[in-house]
């Protein structure tokens, strides 16, 4: 059985009326990098917002490191490293004051370290320039860099990829992998599919505050079935007619038609017969796109 | 921890242009204020007569005061710090700078007082530059009109104690607007709360209730604008002691005490709030 270092236990929150999150239990392993999934509002930031002690939960428990966290109990966060949404950077200090500013407060943080993480993230040029004038994409590096500077244990991520472009996500794609082979554990919050689905070891989907499937990426997909995509001159029309099909579950998109819980034949013939003959047919096993959409249906 | 984060505070405050502009409003007022009496009175049409009351406001040694006056909780001193406090703590909510010290792990009364703790700095800085800058134009124009330094006369000693004594009494005024931008989250709220209550509600309750009498004129002592007034009655800048310590006044020993008290109720109530507080994205 593998080390469990952070761990939830019924947590939820409420906001007045609003039940933000209910009753989840995650179980984060040391050394993996945890997905963790769910459309907007589905309570991903807030979930995180009460692991890093600045929530206080309704109802619940979590822990981290063997030991318990809430907002007045909050030293375990000592050996974690976060990134919330945009970062919480001094516009008017330059990156190199920021990050010798988050330094004072861990032992052991000495000036070469902050070389080092400014040549990490790519920052090292812009090491004397205020943030304030600094791109969003720049201001999530440096985010991360403030995150690592101490060398947590454990990082958690709230959508890090946010702003960045094409080779910005690579860049941290990478880093976090890189991260997970240096034993780090990642926690990585996250709607964009193929990002997690290239990092991650396991996952948690969350749905309207519940999570919904928890496991290791490959088991969850093998569990979910395969899909059929056909491609028709009239998909609206075609989704019509493959509901019919019972436990037939349809999308439509774009000039395709995609159907679970039915086999390809079962799907060509009840067009066919009604008239509507597919240009294209492709039998998808389920990715996690499709594994997601179905759980957050 | 607490003194790391002190630090930190520290840092983050002498990196920030509005304490260095609050520095140089406080010290050019003091420059101001007794060259536009000096040159009233140099200029030929005006009727103003440099000798006594306005001679002592702008000549040394007596003017060595003026800095320190100008700076009290309901003037000057009691602005600064008002805007100082509400603008670096309620914007730290929005840049979400708080969140980033909790989720390293920083416990939040930790946090708060050190917040606090960081402001004692600049209101004492204010006083000092009020002084400082006072004293050299101050000192200018009396060797101007005397042709000479009385500055054997100063009690230099006595002087800083009123500067220490007058920035003491601007943390109650510095706590109710720490107490406010916590609460609020708002710097609008808590620069325009601190102020009306500052240089408005205070000064107006003070007459109201000085105006009512009895009782109530005695309460009105007890308010942070009261207790400032006792402890001022000490501040002098010679050796000679001030002639009008009013019998009625309270003693130093309770005002200090006193605006303790408000400070630590004020920054007791921030924490508490603190304490309660959801800081999501
Ligand atoms: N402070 C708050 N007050 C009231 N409701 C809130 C508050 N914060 C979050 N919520 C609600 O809680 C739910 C979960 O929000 P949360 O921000 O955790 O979602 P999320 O999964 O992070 O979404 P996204 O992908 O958009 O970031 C939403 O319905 C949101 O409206
Ligand atoms: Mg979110």
């Amino acid at each position: 059985m593998n080390n469990i270092i952070l761990q939830t236990d019924d947590l939820s929150k409420n906001f007045g009326a609003v039940t933000a999150v209910q009753a989840i239990n995650l179980r984060v392993q040391q050394g993996e990098v945890f997905g963790f999934l769910g459309p907007n509002g589905a309570g991903k930031t807030t979930t995180i917002g009460m692991v890093l002690g600045l929530i206080h939960p309704s109802a619940g428990r979590i822990t981290l490191f063997g030991q318990p966290v809430t907002p007045h109990h909050n030293g375990a966060l000592k050996q974690v490293g976060s990134l919330v949404g945009a970062p919480s950077l001094l516009p008017y200090l330059t990156a190199q004051q920021n990050l010798q500013l988050v330094a004072k407060l861990h032992d052991g943080v000495e000036n070469g370290r902050i070389q080092e993480i400014l040549e990490l993230v790519g920052l090292t040029n812009a090491a004397e320039r205020k943030v304030q004038g600094f791109s969003t994409g720049m201001k999530q590096r440096l985010g991360l860099g403030a995150a690592l500077l101490h060398r947590p244990a454990l990082i958690i991520l709230d959508e890090p990829t946010n702003g960045l472009d094409p080779a910005g996500m690579r860049e941290v794609r990478t880093l976090i992998r890189q991260l997970a082979d240096d034993g780090i554990t990642v926690f990585l919050s996250s709607h964009l599919l193929h990002e997690v689905e290239q990092v991650c070891d396991r996952i948690a989907v969350i749905r309207q505050g519940k999570i919904v499937a928890q496991g290791a990426v490959d088991e969850l997909l093998n569990q979910s079935g395969q899909s059929v995509r056909l491609k028709v001159r009239n998909p609206a029309q075609a989704g019509e007619l493959l509901a019919q099909l019972p436990a037939a579950d349809v999308v439509t998109n774009g000039a395709y038609v995609q159907v679970s819980g039915v086999e390809s034949e079962t799907a060509v013939a009840h067009l066919t017969q009604n008239g509507v003959i597919p240009s294209e047919v492709t039998v998808q096993k389920s990715d996690l796109e499709s594994l997601f959409l179905e759980l957050t249906k | 921890m607490f003194w790391q984060m002190v630090s930190v505070e520290q840092k983050k405050l002498t990196n920030r242009k509005i304490l260095w502009i609050e520095l140089a409003l406080a010290a050019a007022t003091a420059v101001f204020i007794p060259l536009m009496l000096y040159l009233a009175s140099q200029s030929t049409s005006s009727n103003v007569v440099i000798n006594g009351p306005v001679e002592d406001m702008i000549a040394w040694p007596l003017a060595l005061r003026l800095g320190i006056d100008l700076l009290s909780g309901s003037g000057l001193g009691g602005l600064l710090i008002v805007i100082l406090v509400g603008t670096l703590t309620a914007q730290e909510y929005g840049w979400r700078t708080m969140q980033l010290w909790l989720s390293n792990g920083i416990s939040r009364p930790v946090l708060m007082l050190a917040k606090f703790t960081a402001v004692l700095l600049p209101a004492l800085l204010f006083v000092l530059a009020a002084f400082v800058a006072g004293a050299i134009s101050t000192g200018l124009i009396t060797q101007s009109l005397q042709g000479s330094l009385p500055a054997a006369e100063v009690a230099w000693g006595q002087a800083l104690l009123s500067v220490l004594r007058t920035a003491y009494t601007l943390l109650p005024y510095a706590a109710l607007t720490f107490l406010l931008a916590v609460v609020s989250r708002s710097t609008v709220v808590a620069v325009g709360g601190g102020l009306a209550y500052t240089l408005l509600i205070e000064g107006v309750l003070m007459q109201l209730l000085g105006f009512v009498g009895g009782i109530w004129a005695d309460i009105a002592q007890y308010l942070p604008a009261g207790l400032s007034n006792s402890l001022a009655t000490l501040n002098r800048v010679t050796a000679v002691a001030n002639p009008t310590v009013p019998a009625d006044g309270l003693s130093a020993g309770t005002a200090v005490l006193g605006i303790a008290l408000y400070t630590i109720l004020f920054v007791g109530l921030a924490v508490f709030a603190f304490r309660r507080q959801d800081l999501g994205g």
